[in-house]
């Protein structure tokens, strides 16, 4: 049975900072999604046709998606929404490839609570931001005393329910598919690989709705209306 | 409320089960520091846990409220 631990591998020290096997595999994606995104968008055609076709289809979905909630100001989320969208469900299903788990360099990056971490405070430190910027510093900061002191508490638990979430889905699913081939090696874990392919795009669909639902939150004027 | 997507509706309801135990979780954490500072144990660590089941249950309705109140 492959070995599964909680702690990331140290490869190499970049200066102080250790560079563990998920942040190498977080390179990978990212490189992943740089050459598609630039294949996507290297001959642009009026009439879109096959891979940029592909891309355009999945990138209205998430802005459908956007403005259907936020409203016109949907679109201001998109970049970020749809990277940490395509970001984590490449990272979630590239970690089922062979070589993933086998070998040391390479982990899937959701399955290492520092990555999700990551993100989760990224995304807090971002609608704190659009917060600040959409109903200014005092009223930012009013939120906090009236109406409910509970507002601290409750602004500080979604980055940590966003991070365990993720890692806790994607660590999960590592656990079983290495006991399930350990157990029943013939073509039960082809259903578990099944399995774990959907709930990399949920839990992709879960975070980056997440983040448009806080951010849209955020940016929103409490009497009732957007800002647009 | 906006017409809310299967998936966003899902990514919400996941939600609940998450953040009432990240709000315990801090409620507790931030209890037993105070506690350990003061050395008033189990005072402040029963009351921040009794804080983060009541923030866990306010950071759900908020979302809901303020997703309604937007649409």
């Amino acid at each position: 049975m492959e070995h599964i631990s909680i702690q990331a591998t140290v490869l190499f020290y970049l200066g102080p900072l250790p560079v563990t096997n998920s942040i190498f595999s977080a390179w990978i994606t990212t490189a992943v999604l740089v050459v598609g995104s630039f294949l996507a968008t290297r001959r642009m055609k009026l009439i879109p046709a096959g891979f940029q076709n592909l891309v355009e289809y999945a990138i209205e979905l998430l802005l459908g998606v956007c403005e259907t909630t936020a409203g016109p100001q949907g679109r201001k989320f998109l970049p970020f929404v749809g990277t940490a969208f395509f970001f984590i469900l490449f990272s979630n299903w590239m970690g089922l490839l062979p070589g993933y788990g086998d070998t040391p360099w390479l982990r899937s990056s959701n399955s290492d609570l520092n990555v999700t971490a990551a993100m989760a405070i990224v995304v807090f430190f971002l609608v704190q931001g659009w917060a600040i910027k959409a109903q200014g510093p005092f009223r930012y900061l009013k939120e906090f005393v009236v109406p409910n002191p509970l507002h601290l508490l409750s602004e500080l638990s979604r980055p940590l329910s966003l991070a365990f979430r993720l890692f806790g889905n994607i660590f999960a699913g590592e656990v079983l598919l290495a006991t399930m081939a350990a157990l029943l090696p013939l073509a039960v874990p082809a259903v578990f690989f099944g399995l774990e392919i959907f709930v990399g795009i949920v839990q992709a669909l879960i975070f980056s709705m997440l983040t448009l639902v806080f951010l849209t939150i955020a940016t929103m004027q409490h009497g009732g209306e957007t800002h647009h | 409320m906006r017409n809310l997507s299967v998936w966003q509706a899902v990514a919400i309801a996941s939600q609940v089960g998450f953040v009432m135990a990240a709000a315990v979780a801090i409620g507790l954490f931030a209890g037993w520091y105070l506690d350990s500072l003061m050395h008033t144990s189990p005072v402040f660590t029963a009351l921040g846990a009794l804080a983060g089941m009541a923030g866990g249950i306010f950071s759900c309705v908020q979302i809901v409220r303020d997703l309604q109140r937007n649409g």
